[in-house]
C-alpha cells in the first residue's frame, strides 16, 4: 500500500506532514472505530498551524449535519471603532455592543531578538551565595589524608555562578510616546525577563516633574508627587543595565537635567537608548547618532569607559566632556554586536551608532511646523518609506486609534516593524481628537488633519476600502497571540454602548467568527425581511426587480432599509453613496443610496436611480451588471447591482486606475484593439436597445477578464427620449462632445462613440485622464496608423461622421486583419515564418529547437491519426532566451509565435512583451493581479518576459510573487501559452542559480544562446541603418566605422546592445552629419562625421602627449615621475603600433610623502591618458577612503560603483589609499568590503577606468602586500621623492610669482634655512609643497603691516610686492634628535 | 462511535486506561522492572484537587484531544486564556483514569531541565560519610531526589500524569530540551552512573514521595510514556519543532452553558442567583480578561458573604471581578 495518495490528501489541506505524523495518523486511524466521524477528521488536525476550532457550547452541541451546504460567502458584521462613554438618553445614536479581539505581538521576531541578546547572559562569581565544589573537596580530602592520614571532612565551597546585570527599562513617559510605546515597552520588558540573562528586570517610566525635573515611576500616569528621582537606578557597582526606550521627540529631551540623569546611569554602568524610530529618522530627533568604532574597556562595561573613535578621519576625539552611547533599533542585527560589545563576548571592537551626551547640553529650539496639511501629505509621501505611505493610505479607511491602527499594519503589512506606525503617527498628519469620555490609551480617538483623509482615500482603488476592511478582519480571526487586544463595538440594539453616529468601520467580521469567538451576531441584522432574489450570476435580472413596495420600512434603522445589510462605502458618486451589500445569503451586491449629505430633491434622485435601474435591465447583465432590485418609493432609496469581480476575485477596478494596459507598452495593438472592440460591442449592444449610455468616460468602465463591464448609467436615455433632469450633468470634460449636451433633445447614439473614441485615445497615449483632447492623435505611434483613423473618425466633431458601433465593430476588424498582413509583409516580404526563420544569421539554438518541437508535433499528429494516444502535450514549449540585447530576442520570439500557431499549439501566437520592472507591483498582492493581467493578455500567444534577471535583483521580494504567480499559469500548457524568458547571460546564469525552481520548469534543451552579433553582421546593420536615411558613406567613413564598429564589439562587456548599440552609432553620425551639411543629402557621409565619443577606437595617427608631459616639466621636481611616465608612454604607442587593439589604461599606485604633487600629477595623467587615446574622458575624480566606505552593511559596494561610475572613461583617484586595509579583525570589514568592489569593478570596466591608488610609502608597501590581488592590477608604481630644499625654494618662487610677488636677493637663502629647520623638527611630518605654502602665507602676515605703511609713501615703488629676507620668519628652534 | 475515548471526560473514575493500545512501533519504550504506584492515594500533594477534578468540564474536543495524546503517547500543550482550565485539565486526567497524583511542575524562567529531573545532595552525603561505617553498605539513593519530570520518566506500569504548567515562562532553551527527554523517554543522573561499577542499583525517592524508584547504573527508562500537560498562556513562540512532537488543545473561553455546568459542579444547585452572576460575568468578560475562577468565586461569595438583597450581591461581585489585565492607573 502506499501512503503517497494520502500525503497529497494532506498536501492539499495545506499541511505538510512530516513522514512520523503520517505514520501517527495512520496508527490512529486503525485504533478508531470504523464509523466516519469527526474524531477521525480531527486527528490531522494536530498539526495544522492554527488550534482547532472549539465550540463554545458544552458537548452536547451537536455536530453539523453533512448535507447543509456551506455558505457560498458567510455574512459580514462591521465592527466600529469603541467610542467613549454614552452619553445617556440620546436615541440619536444607533446602539452598539462592545467587543475585545486579538492581535499579534508589536514585536515581531522575538526570537531573533532573544538569540541577538544571548551575550548578555554571562554569569559571574556571586559575592554571596556559594555552593559545593565537588573536585575542590575530593582533592582537598587527598592532600589531608596523604599528609595527616586521616581524611578530615572539609568541604569547599566555591562562589556560585549569578547573573552578572539587572536590567532597568526606563521608558519615556511624554503621553503620545505613552500611547505608542508602552505595548512595545510591556513586550520588551517580557523579552527581558524571557531572556533569562538579567538578576531583575524593572520597568520605569521616566516623567517630568512638577518643578521641571526629571523623575521614574513605576507607573505609566502617576501621582506627580509620587515620581522618585532619577538617582534611583544609579547603581556604582556597575552592574545594572539601563535600557531607554524612547523616540527622542518629547520636548523633555531639550531638558538639559534629563540627560545629566542619563549621564549619571552612563557613568557606571551600560546604558543604551533603544530608539523606538527607525534610523533614518534619527537625525531629526533630540538624540541623533553619528557613527562610531567603540572598544570596549576590559573590566567595565560603563559607557564612560568605551573607547571611542569617530569612523571619519579627523574626528577620532570624543569631545571633551561628552560620554558615548548606543543608539539601536529594535532588531536582531542592532540588539547582537552591542550585546556583544557589552558582554565583552566577541570582539572587542564594534561598529556603532552612538548619540554623545555632552557635558553642558545646550537646550535646542524647538520649531513649530507651519506646514499645510497638503504640504504635510506632499513631504510624507516625498520622504516617508513605501510601508509607512501605504499604512497611511490604508489607514484612511478606518476610524483611528493606535490599536486599530496596529491591526491594520499587522493585517496590511504582515512583518513590518513597528517603526512603520511610528512614522506615521509623527508624520504630524494624524491628531489626537477630543474625547468626551474617559478611554484607554490605546482606544483614544485619533484622526488625521483636515483635508488628509480624503486626499489618501483618493489614492486607495475603490475596492480597496473594502478590502481593507476584510483583510483585518480575517487577521483579527485567525487571532493567534494575545499580546494587544483591540476593541471595538458591534452594532447591536440590546447593546449599552453607542456608535458614534458618522463612524466607520475598521473590520467586517463574518458571523461564523463572531460565533466562535462565543458572540452572537448582532440580531437587527438578522431580522427576518422580505428578500430580494438574487440574480444568479447569468443574471436574470427581469426575474429579480422589485417592483413592489413591500420593503419594511424602520426610520431607526441605520443607513437604506434594504434588504442588503451595507457594511462599508465603495464610493461617493454624484448622486449616491455607493456601499457593498451583503444579502441575507452572503452574496455581494453593490447597493446605491441616497446620499448623505445633498440638497438635491429627493425625487431627482429616486429618478435618476430608475433611469439607471432602466438602464441595467435592458442591459440584462451583458456589459453591465445585472440589476438585483430596486426601491426608488421608500425613504432613503436604493437600488442594488451585481458585484463585479476581475480574476483576483476582487472587485474589479475601473479604466481610471489604468490596469487594461498598465502591464504593458500604452501603444501594444493588440491591447488597444480588444478595449476598442470591447467597448464597441458593448456600446452596440446598448444602442441596440435603445439606449444611449451618455456618461462614457474611464470612471464608467469596469475591467473584468478580456472584457469591460460599463456602469454609471444614471445619465442614459431610452428609444430617443430626453434625460428627465439634463441640467445636474456634470460639465464638460475630454469625454464629452464638442457639441455639448443638450437640454432639452435626446442624445444620439454618436454621443457614446466619441466617448469610445476618447478611452481609447487615452489608453494609447495615456495622457491627463481628464483631458484627452483629439489633438493627442497625432502623437499616436506610427504603427496604430490605422487605429489613428478610426478613432479620428469617432472624435470628429460633426456627429453625423462619427461610425455607429456597428460600423466601428467592422473596420477594426478590417484594420486587425490588414494589419496582420502588413505586419508579415514589413517583417520579411510575405514569407512565412519558416523561411524567414532560415534566414536569420545565427541563431541555430532556437532553430533547432524549432525543428525538433514541428517533429515532435507531427509525430504526435500521425499517431492521432494512427489512433494512439498524441504526446503534443509532452513538448514542453517554454524557452529561456540568454543574450545580451539586440541580439534578436524579440525578433526569435515573434517566429516562435507564428511557428507555435502554425503547428497548432497556439491559437493566436502573437507576443506580449512585459518586463519584469511593469510587473512589480507596489505592495504584496498587486504583482499577482498585476501578472494575471498580463497573462490574460498573452494567453493564445506568447508572453515574452525580458531583462527577467531583475527578479535577482532589486526586486527579490516580489521575485516569488511573481514567480509563483507565472508557475501556477505554466503548466497546463496544450493551446495555452508560450512563456519564454530572456535576459543578459551572467545575470540569467546567477537568477537561475538562485531560483532552482525557475530551472526546473525549464529544460536544459530549452535554453537558447544568442550571442553577441559579429562584426560583420553589426557592420551591416549599421550601414543598413545609414542608408536607410537616404545617405551614402564616403570609402574612408566606412572604413573608419568598420574600425569602430570592430573594436566596440571586441572590448564590449555584460549590457552591450549589439544592434541597438549601432542604432545609437548611427543616430550620432547622422547628426553630426547634419550639422555638417546643413542637410544637404548629396553630400556623402565622410570620416568627419565619426562622433568623438567613438573617435577613441579608432586608431590614432600618432597620439601626442607631449603637451602634457612638457606640462609635467612645468613642475619642480618632477624629473623622476616625468621618466616613468615617458617611459609608459613610450611603451603605449609602441604597442598602438604594433597592434592597435587592446592597450587599455594601467591602473597605478603613487607612493610619496604629502605635498609632492600626487594629486596634480593624477590629473595630468587623466589627460595624458586621453590624449593617448587610452580614455574618452579626461577628468580624474578624487576620493578619499571615506567616501568608498559606508557605515552599514551593503552599501559598501554600492558607493564604490557609485563612484567609479562617475569616474568611468577617466581616473580614479583613492588618496590614503591605504587606510582601506589591511581588513582588522572585528573591525566589520568595509575597507575590505570596498576593496573587493574596487577589485570587481576595475575587472568589469577594463579598459574605460585607470585607478590610481597613493599613501605614503611603507604604507602603501604594506597596504599592497596584504592585498595580494591588488599588486597584481597595479602594475606601475609612481614613486614621487621628498622635494630637496633647493626645489622647494624654486617652488617658493613659483607660488610667490603666481600671487605677484618676488623674491629679493636674500630670501631664497633664509627660506631655505626656515625649510630645513622645519623638516629637521620633524621630518615625518614636513609636507613639501604644502609646507612652503604655509611659508609663503606666514611670510604674506609679516609683509602685510608693513605693505600697509609703506603703501601711502610711494605707491609707484617697485619693491611693494617684492618679499624681504626680514618677511621670511625666523626659523623654529630645532631640539636636538633623541638618541 | 466513542468507544475508542479511554479519557471520557465524565469525572467518574474508572479503569478504562486498560483498554490503551499497546503504544505505535515507534513509541515503545523500556521494559525495566516497574515501580509500584497508589493510583488513587495523592500522598498529600493535591488533596483538595479531586472535587474540583471531578467537577471539572470538558467538551468534546478537548477529550479527543486528550485521547489522541494518550494513544500516540506525545505531550499535550495547553493554550488558552488565564482560568479557562488548562491546569485542570490535568487534575480531571489524572483523576478520572485514575493514575495517582499529579506530579506537578512550575516553570519559571529560571528553571532548567536538572531542576525538572533530580536533585543531588552533595554536602548531606559528604557530611554522612563518617558516620557510615564501610562496612554498611551505603544507601547512595538516599541523597538523590528526582523532580516531578524524573518521577514521571520512571518505569511505572501506568503511565504518570506530569503537568509542566506555565512552560511559556521558561528559558529559551527548556523547550528543546524537553523535547529531548520525550522523545527518548529516558534520562541519565551522571552522579549515579559515575559510581554504577560500586552502586549498580539505588533506589531513589521520587517527588511525590511514593515507593523509592529503582535505579540501574544510573539511567532512568519509562515503561510507560506518562500523559504530559503542558500549559502555556500564549506569552511566546515555541520552535517548530517542538510544535510537531505536541499535540496541541487550545481551549476557549468557555460560553454560558459550559459556565452554568461548572458553577452547578463546584457548587451544586444552590446558587439561585448564579444566573444573574454568570450573565454579568459574561459581559464583563466582554470588556475585559477575567479567569473563571473569578466567577466562581463571585458565585460563593455572593452567597455566603452577602445578604439576600440583589444590590449587596451586585458589590460582592464588583470586588472579586477584577480584570486581570487591567493597567494600574
Amino acid at each position: 500500500m502506499s501512503v503517497e495518495p494520502f500525503r497529497s490528501v494532506l498536501a492539499g489541506l495545506g499541511l505538510d506532514p512530516t513522514p512520523r505524523e503520517v505514520a501517527e495518523i495512520l496508527w490512529l486511524a486503525t485504533r478508531l472505530p470504523a464509523a466516519p466521524s469527526t474524531a477521525a477528521a480531527d486527528v490531522p488536525k494536530t498539526d495544522s498551524p492554527q488550534p482547532p476550532a472549539a465550540e463554545t457550547a458544552d458537548d452536547t452541541l451537536p455536530e453539523p449535519a453533512e448535507e447543509q451546504p456551506a455558505p457560498v460567502a458567510a455574512p459580514e458584521v462591521p465592527v466600529y471603532a469603541p467610542a467613549p462613554a454614552p452619553t445617556p438618553g440620546d436615541a440619536s445614536r444607533p446602539a452598539a455592543k462592545p467587543v475585545r479581539l486579538a492581535a499579534d505581538p508589536l514585536l515581531p521576531r522575538q526570537l531573533e531578538l532573544l538569540r541577538a541578546l544571548r551575550p548578555l547572559k554571562r554569569r559571574v562569581p556571586s559575592s554571596c551565595v556559594a555552593e559545593f565544589d565537588e573536585e575542590a573537596t575530593l582533592e582537598s580530602m587527598a592532600q589531608r589524608s596523604v599528609r595527616h592520614r586521616k581524611g578530615a571532612l572539609l568541604p569547599v565551597l566555591r562562589p556560585s555562578a549569578e547573573r552578572w546585570l539587572d536590567a532597568v527599562l526606563v521608558v519615556d513617559g511624554h503621553p503620545t510616546g505613552l500611547l505608542l510605546w508602552s505595548p512595545l515597552a510591556r513586550e520588551v520588558h517580557r523579552l527581558l525577563v524571557q531572556l533569562g540573562a538579567f538578576r531583575d528586570v524593572r520597568l520605569r517610566y521616566l516623567h517630568t516633574r512638577p518643578d521641571g525635573s526629571p523623575g521614574l515611576s513605576a507607573l505609566p500616569a502617576p501621582r506627580p508627587d509620587r515620581i522618585r528621582g532619577t538617582s534611583e537606578i544609579h547603581d556604582p557597582s556597575g552592574r545594572r543595565l539601563v535600557l531607554v526606550l524612547t523616540d527622542g521627540v518629547a520636548p523633555g529631551w531639550q531638558n538639559p537635567a534629563v540627560r545629566e540623569a542619563l549621564r549619571q546611569w552612563a557613568a557606571t554602568g551600560p546604558l543604551v537608548v533603544l530608539q523606538a524610530l527607525p534610523e533614518r529618522l534619527w537625525s531629526r530627533t533630540a538624540l541623533p547618532a553619528v557613527p562610531a568604532r567603540l572598544r570596549r574597556a576590559p573590566n567595565s562595561a560603563a559607557n564612560t569607559d568605551l573607547v571611542y573613535s569617530g569612523r571619519r578621519r579627523g574626528k577620532r576625539e570624543l569631545p571633551a566632556g561628552s560620554i558615548p552611547v548606543p543608539v539601536l533599533e529594535l532588531s536582531p542585527q542592532w540588539l547582537k554586536p552591542w550585546a556583544q560589545l557589552v558582554a565583552g563576548a566577541g570582539s572587542p571592537v564594534t561598529d556603532a551608532a552612538v548619540t554623545l551626551l555632552a557635558a553642558d547640553p545646550r537646550p535646542t529650539q524647538s520649531v513649530t511646523d507651519a506646514r499645510s496639511p497638503e504640504r504635510r501629505l506632499q513631504d510624507f509621501h516625498a520622504t516617508a518609506t513605501p510601508q509607512a505611505f501605504r499604512l497611511l493610505a490604508c489607514l484612511s479607511a478606518v476610524p483611528l486609534t493606535v490599536a486599530i491602527m496596529r491591526v491594520v499594519q499587522a493585517a496590511m503589512l504582515p512583518g513590518t516593524p513597528p517603526t512603520v506606525l511610528a512614522e506615521v503617527l509623527f508624520s504630524g498628519l494624524i491628531t489626537p481628537t477630543a474625547t468626551d469620555g474617559p478611554t484607554a490609551p490605546a482606544d483614544a480617538p485619533h484622526d488625521f488633519l483636515p483635508g488628509v483623509r480624503a486626499a489618501l482615500l483618493e489614492s486607495l482603488r475603490a475596492h480597496e476600502v473594502d478590502q481593507i476592511l476584510r483583510e483585518v478582519a480575517r487577521f483579527v480571526e485567525r487571532g493567534g497571540a494575545v499580546a494587544g487586544r483591540v476593541s471595538g463595538l458591534l452594532p447591536d440594539p440590546t447593546g449599552d454602548a453607542e456608535l458614534s453616529a458618522d463612524g466607520l468601520p475598521w473590520a467586517l467580521l463574518r458571523e461564523e467568527a463572531l460565533l466562535r469567538a462565543g458572540l452572537t451576531a448582532p440580531p437587527a441584522e438578522r431580522a427576518p425581511s422580505p428578500r430580494v432574489g438574487h440574480a444568479d450570476r447569468a443574471g436574470h435580472a427581469d426575474r429579480a426587480v422589485r417592483t413592489d413596495s413591500a420593503v419594511r420600512t424602520d426610520p431607526a434603522a441605520r443607513g437604506a432599509d434594504n434588504p442588503y445589510r451595507l457594511s462599508g462605502i465603495i464610493t461617493i458618486a454624484d448622486f449616491s453613496d455607493v456601499h457593498l451589500g451583503i444579502d441575507a445569503d452572503g452574496n455581494r451586491a453593490v447597493v446605491k443610496t441616497q446620499p448623505r449629505y445633498t440638497e438635491l430633491d429627493p425625487a431627482v434622485l429616486q429618478a435618476l436611480l430608475r433611469v439607471e435601474a432602466e438602464a441595467l435591465r435592458r442591459m440584462a447583465g451583458r456589459f453591465a451588471p445585472p440589476l438585483l432590485g430596486i426601491d426608488p418609493d421608500v425613504e432613503p432609496t436604493w437600488l442594488a447591482m451585481g458585484y463585479v469581480t476581475s480574476v483576483t476575485g476582487r472587485a474589479a477596478p475601473n479604466l481610471i486606475h489604468g490596469p487594461w494596459s498598465s502591464n504593458g507598452p500604452a501603444d501594444d495593438f493588440h491591447a488597444l484593439t480588444l478595449l476598442a472592440r470591447r467597448l464597441a460591442e458593448a456600446l452596440d449592444r446598448a444602442h441596440t436597445a435603445g439606449i444611449v449610455h451618455g456618461n462614457l468616460s474611464p470612471h464608467a468602465v469596469l475591467v473584468v477578464p478580456d472584457t469591460v463591464v460599463l456602469i454609471s448609467w444614471v445619465y442614459a436615455q431610452f428609444d430617443g427620449r430626453p434625460h428627465p433632469y439634463p441640467q445636474y450633468r456634470e460639465r464638460a470634460t475630454g469625454y464629452r462632445t464638442p457639441e455639448g449636451y443638450p437640454q432639452d433633445a435626446p442624445l444620439d447614439p454618436s454621443f457614446d462613440i466619441y466617448g469610445l473614441g476618447a478611452i481609447v485615445l487615452h489608453e494609447a497615449t495615456r495622457d491627463s485622464i481628464l483631458s484627452p483632447s483629439p489633438r493627442a492623435l497625432s502623437r499616436l505611434p506610427s504603427h496604430l496608423s490605422g487605429l489613428r483613423t478610426l478613432i479620428g473618425r469617432c472624435l470628429d466633431t460633426d456627429p453625423r461622421r462619427r461610425p455607429t458601433a456597428r460600423q466601428f465593430l467592422d473596420e477594426l476588424e478590417e484594420l486587425t486583419a490588414s494589419r496582420e498582413a502588413q505586419r508579415t509583409e514589413a517583417l520579411g516580404d510575405r514569407r512565412g515564418a519558416w523561411e524567414r526563420l532560415a534566414a536569420l544569421p545565427g541563431l541555430s539554438g532556437i532553430k533547432q529547437f524549432l525543428e525538433h518541437l514541428r517533429a515532435q508535433t507531427e509525430m504526435a499528429e500521425d499517431l492521432r491519426v494512427a489512433g494512439l494516444p498524441g504526446a503534443v502535450d509532452q513538448v514542453n514549449p517554454h524557452l529561456v532566451f540568454i543574450g545580451n540585447p539586440g541580439t534578436g530576442k524579440t525578433t526569435a520570439a515573434r517566429l516562435v509565435g507564428e511557428i507555435c500557431r502554425d503547428l497548432g499549439l497556439l491559437d493566436s501566437g502573437h507576443v506580449v512583451e512585459a518586463r519584469v520592472s511593469d510587473l512589480v507591483g507596489q505592495y504584496v498582492g498587486e504583482t499577482a493581479i498585476l501578472m494575471n493581467g498580463v497573462i490574460e493578455r498573452a494567453r493564445g500567444g506568447v508572453l515574452f518576459i525580458d531583462e527577467v534577471h531583475e527578479l535577482a535583483s532589486k526586486h527579490r521580494q516580489f521575485g516569488d510573487e511573481l514567480t509563483s504567480a507565472l508557475f501556477s499559469h505554466m503548466p497546463p500548457m496544450p493551446r495555452g501559452m508560450v512563456v519564454i524568458l530572456a535576459g543578459s547571460p551572467q545575470k540569467m546564469r546567477d537568477l537561475l542559480a538562485a531560483n532552482p525552481g525557475l530551472a526546473g520548469r525549464f529544460p536544459p534543451e530549452n535554453f537558447i544562446q544568442f550571442p553577441d552579433l559579429d562584426p560583420d553582421t553589426l557592420m551591416t546593420i549599421l550601414e543598413g541603418l545609414v542608408e536607410e536615411r537616404g545617405l551614402r558613406f564616403e570609402e574612408e567613413a566606412a572604413d573608419g566605422l568598420r574600425l569602430v564598429v570592430t573594436a566596440m564589439q571586441r572590448t564590449s562587456d555584460e549590457g552591450f546592445t549589439n544592434a541597438r548599440a549601432m542604432r545609437d552609432l548611427a543616430d550620432a553620425v547622422v547628426n553630426r552629419w547634419a550639422d555638417r551639411s546643413g542637410g544637404d543629402v548629396e553630400e556623402p557621409v565622410t570620416a568627419d562625421d565619426i562622433p568623438d565619443a567613438y573617435r577613441v577606437q579608432l586608431p590614432h595617427p600618432v597620439p601626442d602627449p607631449s603637451a602634457v608631459l612638457a606640462e609635467i616639466d612645468g613642475l619642480v621636481g618632477m624629473q623622476p615621475v616625468r621618466e616613468i611616465l615617458e617611459d609608459l608612454t613610450v611603451q603605449v604607442r609602441m604597442r598602438q603600433v604594433l597592434d592597435d587593439s587592446g592597450v587599455t589604461p594601467p591602473h597605478m599606485v603613487f607612493t610619496g610623502p604629502p605635498g609632492t604633487g600626487k594629486t596634480t600629477v593624477a590629473r595630468l595623467v587623466g589627460r595624458l591618458f586621453h590624449d593617448l587615446g587610452l580614455l574618452r574622458g579626461r577628468h580624474c575624480v578624487e576620493v578619499t577612503p571615506a567616501d568608498l566606505v559606508s557605515a552599514y552593511v551593503g552599501q559598501t559596494a554600492e558607493r564604490v560603483q557609485h563612484l567609479v561610475q562617475n569616474a568611468l572613461d577617466g581616473v580614479l583617484f583613492i588618496d590614503d589609499a591605504y587606510s582601506l586595509g589591511p581588513p582588522r579583525e572585528g573591525a566589520g570589514g568595509f575597507g575590505a568590503e570596498a576593496i573587493d568592489a574596487l577589485m570587481r569593478e576595475m575587472e568589469n570596466r577594463r579598459g574605460r577606468l585607470c585607478v590610481i591608488v597613493a599613501g605614503y610609502p611603507q604604507e602603501m608597501d604594506a597596504f599592497m602586500a596584504a592585498n595580494p590581488g591588488l599588486a597584481s592590477r597595479f602594475a606601475t608604481r609612481v614613486s614621487f621623492p621628498d622635494h630637496d630644499t633647493e626645489d622647494l625654494v624654486e617652488i617658493l618662487r613659483r607660488m610667490a610669482a603666481e600671487r605677484g610677488y618676488v623674491l629679493a636677493p636674500g630670501v631664497p637663502a633664509r627660506a631655505a634655512a626656515w625649510l630645513d629647520a622645519v623638516r629637521r623638527a620633524d621630518p615625518s611630518g614636513f609636507e613639501n609643497a604644502r609646507t612652503v605654502r604655509r611659508l609663503l602665507h606666514l611670510m604674506e602676515t609679516y609683509k602685510a603691516p608693513r605693505y600697509h605703511r609703506a603703501a601711502p609713501v610711494d605707491p609707484s615703488r617697485p619693491s611693494r610686492a617684492e618679499f624681504l629676507p626680514e618677511d621670511v620668519p625666523e626659523p623654529p628652534p630645532t631640539w636636538p634628535s633623541p638618541g | 462511535m466513542s468507544d475508542w475515548l479511554v479519557y471520557r471526560g465524565t469525572g467518574e473514575p474508572h479503569d478504562g486506561i486498560a483498554d490503551l493500545p499497546e503504544p505505535p512501533p515507534w513509541r515503545v519504550f523500556y521494559t525495566d522492572e516497574p515501580t509500584r504506584f497508589d493510583r488513587d492515594h495523592d500522598y498529600g500533594l493535591s488533596a483538595r484537587w479531586p472535587l474540583r477534578a471531578a467537577a471539572y468540564q470538558v467538551d468534546r474536543h478537548a477529550v479527543e484531544m486528550v485521547n489522541t495524546a494518550l494513544y500516540l503517547r506525545r505531550p499535550l500543550l495547553v493554550t488558552g486564556d488565564p482560568g479557562v482550565g488548562k491546569s485542570s485539565l490535568a487534575y480531571a486526567v489524572a483523576h478520572e483514569l485514575r493514575l495517582g497524583s499529579v506530579l506537578r511542575w512550575p516553570i519559571t524562567s529560571r528553571s532548567t531541565l536538572k531542576d525538572g529531573l533530580y536533585r543531588y545532595d552533595a554536602i548531606g552525603r559528604l557530611e554522612e560519610v563518617d558516620k557510615v561505617s564501610a562496612a554498611t553498605p551505603a544507601d547512595v539513593g538516599r541523597y538523590f531526589r528526582l523532580g516531578p519530570l524524573g518521577t514521571a520518566m520512571a518505569p511505572y506500569s501506568l503511565p504518570r500524569v506530569l503537568l509542566v504548567d506555565e512552560i511559556d515562562k521558561s528559558d529559551i532553551d527548556l523547550p528543546n530540551d524537553l523535547l529531548d527527554v520525550f522523545e527518548e523517554g529516558l534520562f541519565e543522573i551522571p552522579e549515579l552512573s559515575r559510581v554504577a561499577d560500586t552502586f549498580a542499583h539505588a533506589e531513589v525517592r521520587p517527588a511525590d514521595d511514593g515507593a523509592r524508584v529503582a535505579v540501574t547504573a544510573g539511567r532512568v527508562r519509562c515503561r510507560a510514556f506518562p500523559f504530559v500537560v503542558l500549559t502555556s498562556n500564549g506569552e511566546r513562540d515555541f520552535p517548530p519543532a517542538f510544535l510537531r512532537r505536541c499535540v496541541r488543545l487550545h481551549l476557549p473561553a468557555p460560553g454560558p452553558d459550559r459556565l452554568r455546568a461548572i458553577v452547578h459542579a463546584h457548587l451544586g444547585e444552590a446558587a439561585p442567583h448564579a444566573e444573574t452572576l454568570i450573565s454579568l460575568f459574561l459581559e464583563r468578560r466582554s470588556k475585559g480578561e477575567l479567569a473563571t475562577d473569578q466567577l466562581l468565586q463571585a458565585v460563593y461569595l455572593a452567597r455566603h458573604a452577602a445578604g439576600e438583597a440583589a444590590a449587596d450581591r451586585g458589590h460582592v461581585a464588583e470586588l472579586v471581578l477584577q480584570y486581570l489585565n487591567q493597567d494600574r492607573r
